[in-house]
């Protein structure tokens, strides 16, 4: 099972907002203004901090932080 | 009157009719645009040329005369695509390197500059060296601003250089990011332009051209030092008959600020020694006090 709290934290770090700012239902897009980097920070974040390799392709603004817990779910270990 | 927009529609019509013919059309096509280029944009013109000059401590006809080559430089770029395009000459017989290219071991961020023949230099190192490495470029859309002759221009150059390459540009937006991110992790390599102007919304970084601070877009080092990989500088230009490419040693990854450096220290090196190649000289984006 993965861990939704840390899932919470590694994305609030990533985006530099407040961890209790990240709930599992918060949408990425909604949590700060995102550029073209910003799903690229959070890939390499999860990466590290999951030991997975997240297929960063599916990664999009508009996933919820539950949808992005079920791809390190899915995603291949490192 | 404005002559800007009919000029613009004859120039890319010319590169058909006159520049793609042979290499004496290319020189023709070529001359004959950056003279024109140079009195209708009178004031890029002024600014490129006072910008040269402050730069490089020349007087103002040095400056002149360097901004005529630049010209000429982004000219042949196009003259010298067109001439491939329409012939059918193979990438190799086009191209040199001198001292002989050698590849960098994993993957990495091959650098290149508005100078020269950037875009033949990306088809020299994927179909005649065959590096797994794929381009980022802005997609030409609706958004894009290009007029449009260039654009047409643009979109058949871009389809010329997917077929010989047998892939698609990685567009320079998130998806495009996240493509590149992976293409980096799985152990290929990405090419782009790492003097863009920053946009007012992209990440930027400031280095020192000549005493001016100057904004460049940063995501590519952001790229660099997320995945770790080297970037790995190179150029390509016309040298009469042949188009002459070569690289520099690898800047290992770092943080994206002593990447930003070591990229104004290159920048500096190369424009010292052939400013004359550079086409963003107009365009760069001054960081005020």
């Amino acid at each position: 099972m993965i861990d939704v709290e840390k899932a919470c934290a590694t994305i609030a770090v990533a985006l530099g907002v407040e961890t209790s700012c990240v709930r599992p239902e918060s949408i990425l897009g909604d949590l700060a203004e995102l550029d073209s980097l910003s799903l690229v920070e959070i890939a390499t974040a999860l990466d590290c901090d999951f030991h997975i390799r997240l297929p960063g392709e599916a990664l999009t603004d508009t996933l919820s932080v539950n949808d992005v817990v079920r791809m390190i779910e899915r995603a291949p270990r490192q | 009157m404005n002559l800007l927009p009919q000029w613009e529609r004859a120039r890319y019509q010319l590169l058909d009719s006159l520049a793609a013919r042979s290499m004496g059309g290319t020189n023709a096509y070529v001359h004959m645009i950056s003279r024109v280029e140079e009195v209708l944009q009178r004031e890029r013109s002024r600014t490129a040329i006072n910008r040269i000059s402050r730069a490089l401590d020349l007087d103002p006809r040095d400056s002149r005369q360097i901004y005529r080559q630049c010209l000429a430089s982004e000219a042949r770029e196009e003259a010298d695509s067109a001439r491939l395009l329409v012939s059918g000459q193979p990438i190799a017989e086009a191209v040199e390197a001198t001292p002989p290219f050698s590849p960098v071991d994993g993957p990495c961020i091959y650098i290149t500059l508005h100078w020269g023949s950037p875009m033949i230099t990306f088809l020299y190192l994927r179909s005649v060296l065959g590096i797994p490495v794929r381009l980022i470029g802005r997609p030409l859309d609706k958004a894009n601003p290009l007029p449009p002759g260039k654009m047409r221009w643009g979109q058949r150059k871009v389809e010329w250089m997917e077929a010989l390459t047998g892939e698609t540009f990685i567009p320079d937006d998130g998806a495009g990011a996240l493509q590149a991110r992976t293409e980096l992790l799985e152990g290929r390599s990405i090419f782009a332009s790492v003097d863009v102007p920053a946009q007012p919304t992209s990440r930027s970084r400031v280095i020192d051209l000549f005493g001016e601070p100057i904004r460049i877009a940063s995501g590519l080092l952001r790229l660099a030092a997320l995945t770790k990989v080297p970037l790995v500088p190179i150029l390509g230009h016309s040298c009469g008959q042949k188009i002459h490419v070569a690289h520099e040693e690898p800047i290992p990854a770092a943080r994206e600020q002593e990447l930003a450096e070591s990229i104004g220290i290159w920048l500096r090196k190369i424009l010292a020694r052939q400013p004359d190649q550079w086409w963003l000289w107009p365009f760069v984006h001054v960081e005020k006090p």
